[in-house]
């Protein structure tokens, strides 16, 4: 490391401030950009994970011509027959049009005591202790249950049946405001009324739930199912999870990384060559040149430059990114991600630090960037500087 | 200390300089001559290895330089060749001290002597009060001495100018000369391109050569 050298880029630089200063805030916004959709990326990712630990091992739906039909409940006997599974029951979900906010609820019928939803239960709703004094009930997320609260000024609401009729359900709780994200527009409901809501007759599920003891006969039971029963739709908790978390997958995140990057790094480019090695810089190397600069000292400045341009560009980017993600909650790229909708999820974004993925974005950047800066300047370097200095 | 033998420097379509051949040695003041155009400038650069020679071999300081690569030809100014080019080609945007360590700042030599080396120079050319001003805010005459500075710094033992007196006036000419007389006192080698009579005729030159197609 040559001091002087760096103490030179610095003044060059100082000389050339607004081109720098133009560069630097590309770069910023360029970097603001990646690591705001790591920072959202991940983040969901871990909520995801999360939703996921409450799925069923095994779904099995009944799939007639690509159709969703309801699964006979009978069924269940058969399954739960099958060497390794430890129980298997049906599950009621569908959605529910709330025309007043033009929003899809999805309603969920579950038994509030059933061994395999009282810890993911416990977790995600706050007060639920009063359940036991209801035959009906729901719980939903706080958004909601304040704009039910605001528009029909009670702490019930009224579901309109297939038939015509309607089903009140008090609201008995509200999921804790940290909990999933799926949460948010989620109704919980006893199995009755949920049955009634989205209209499903006795003896028909939307789903069976099959659970099994050993997660490695996971895949051979599902297989063995989907023999049993050819008109069916078999899938894992694996693979139901990678489609979850395929909504916002990380390839895709990786790729919109790839194209921005090259995008922004691109118009980098294009604005330093259009700029390019104008008479002013290739006269500066060549002043350099004809003072005893070798073409290596010549580099050696030139990558100070963009060096102290990337690293600045870097040390700003990250605050921001990270204050605008978990600090301000990434408003509208949240809303690109989990959908726009008028019951906003109210979850909040779990601090995960993607380190492999920031630093690969410097390591994609920055050499593209300095490339840009040396290679020209190379090519100065070791061309004839007599011209430049008539 | 300088010598050419059979150079020839081709440009596109022009030849400056066909065959020409010229021997100056060491402590040598020589005035190259000739009309615009005649390629006295192109000799000074061909010197400082700032170009190539078409044909032909070029010894500078010891050195053959006429094929030098240009990490070499780089070192090679850096210790044998000041120039003081006609436009000065200071940097505009650096202040006068700023602009006459450029040299120095890729050696050993600490910032503190730099900065010594720089004001004792300033002091002998009458610019120690302008060291902080940017260049492009001192008079030429100025300017210019903050380019003979430059040239100096590393100490070089040949000094190249390319018409130091064309935009100077008659008293600023005489301080010129007085300077180049002290250079030509330690011991350096001045090779001065001019077609500025009063440089001929100061008597400073040991030497005139000619260059004419
Ligand atoms: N890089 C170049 N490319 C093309 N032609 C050049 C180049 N450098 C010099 N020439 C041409 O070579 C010839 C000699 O140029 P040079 O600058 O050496 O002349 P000069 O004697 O210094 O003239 P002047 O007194 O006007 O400074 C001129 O015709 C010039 O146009
Ligand atoms: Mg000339």
């Amino acid at each position: 490391m040559k001091a002087g050298l760096l103490e030179f880029a610095l003044c060059s630089m100082a000389g050339r401030r607004s081109k720098f200063i133009f560069v630097y805030i590309i770069l910023s916004l360029l970097m603001i950009l990646c690591f705001s959709v790591f920072f959202v990326t991940a983040s969901l990712r871990a909520e995801s994970s999360y939703t996921a630990d409450a799925l069923p091992d095994i779904s099995v739906t009944m799939n007639k011509g690509g159709r969703n039909e309801l699964i006979s409940t009978s069924r269940i006997e058969d399954i739960i027959l099958l060497p390794g599974v430890k129980y298997a029951e049906p599950a009621y979900f569908g959605l529910y049009r709330f025309d007043y906010l033009k929003a899809n609820l999805t309603v969920v019928g579950i038994d509030p005591f059933a061994e395999q939803y009282s810890e993911a239960f416990e977790n995600a709703v706050e007060q639920n202790k009063n359940i036991l004094s209801h035959d009906r009930w729901m719980i939903t997320g706080q958004k909601l249950a304040e704009t039910i609260d605001a528009i029909y000024n009670k702490k019930a609401f009224s579901f309109s049946q297939p038939d015509g009729n309607y089903i009140e359900l008090p609201i008995v709780g509200t999921f804790a405001p940290q909990s999933q994200m799926m949460s948010a527009s989620a109704v919980l409901t006893d199995v009755q009324s949920a049955k009634e809501i989205l209209g499903i007759p006795d003896g028909k599920a939307v789903q069976i739930s099959v659970y099994t003891g050993n997660p490695e006969e996971t895949d051979t039971i599902a297989q063995k199912i989907a023999a049993m029963f050819p008109d069916t739709k078999v899938e894992t908790k694996e693979i139901k999870q990678t489609a979850v978390s395929n909504l916002f997958d990380f390839s895709s995140g990786i790729f919109m990384l790839v194209f921005a990057v090259s995008l922004f790094t691109f118009f980098i480019i294009v604005f330093d060559r259009a700029s390019g090695l104008n008479m002013e810089e290739r006269k500066e190397i060549a002043v350099l040149k004809a003072v005893g600069y070798t073409p290596s000292d010549i580099i050696t400045v030139r990558f100070y430059e963009t060096l102290i341009t990337a690293v600045s560009a870097f040390i700003t980017a990250l605050p921001v990114a990270m204050f605008y993600v978990y600090g301000l909650q990434a408003p509208f790229l949240k809303s690109i991600f989990i959908g726009f909708s008028y019951i906003r999820p109210e979850f909040i974004l779990p601090f995960v630090f993607p380190a492999k993925e920031i630093a690969l974005t410097f390591m994609v950047t920055v050499p593209v960037y300095a490339a840009s800066i040396i290679i020209p300047a190379w090519k100065a370097s070791i061309t004839d500087a007599q011209e430049s200095l008539r | 200390m300088i010598k050419f033998t059979a150079v020839t420097k081709k440009y596109k379509d022009i030849t400056p300089l066909d065959n020409f051949s010229m021997e100056i040695s060491a402590g040598e003041t020589v005035i190259l001559s000739g009309r615009s155009g005649s390629g006295k400038t192109t000799v000074l650069s061909l010197t400082a290895a700032l170009t190539r020679p078409t044909s032909g071999s070029i010894e500078v300081n010891g050195r053959q330089t006429a094929k030098l690569p240009e990490e070499f030809a780089a070192l090679f100014r850096r210790e044998s060749v000041g120039m003081i080019f006609q436009n000065y080609n200071l940097l505009p945007n650096l202040s006068a001290i700023d602009n006459i360590t450029i040299p120095l700042l890729p050696t050993k030599i600490t910032m503190k002597q730099q900065n010594e080396r720089a004001c004792v120079l300033m002091e002998k050319l009458g610019i120690a009060d302008k060291a902080k001003t940017a260049v492009n805010r001192l008079s030429g005459g100025e300017q210019q001495r903050v380019a003979i500075a430059r040239a100096l710094i590393n100490n070089p033992p040949v000094i190249l100018a390319d018409e130091p007196t064309s935009s100077l006036d008659a008293k600023l000419t005489d301080t010129l000369l007085e300077i180049f007389a002290a250079m030509k006192a330690e011991g350096k080698t001045l090779l001065i391109a001019t077609h500025d009579r009063a440089v001929a005729e100061s008597g400073i030159a040991d030497r005139i050569i000619g260059i004419e197609k």
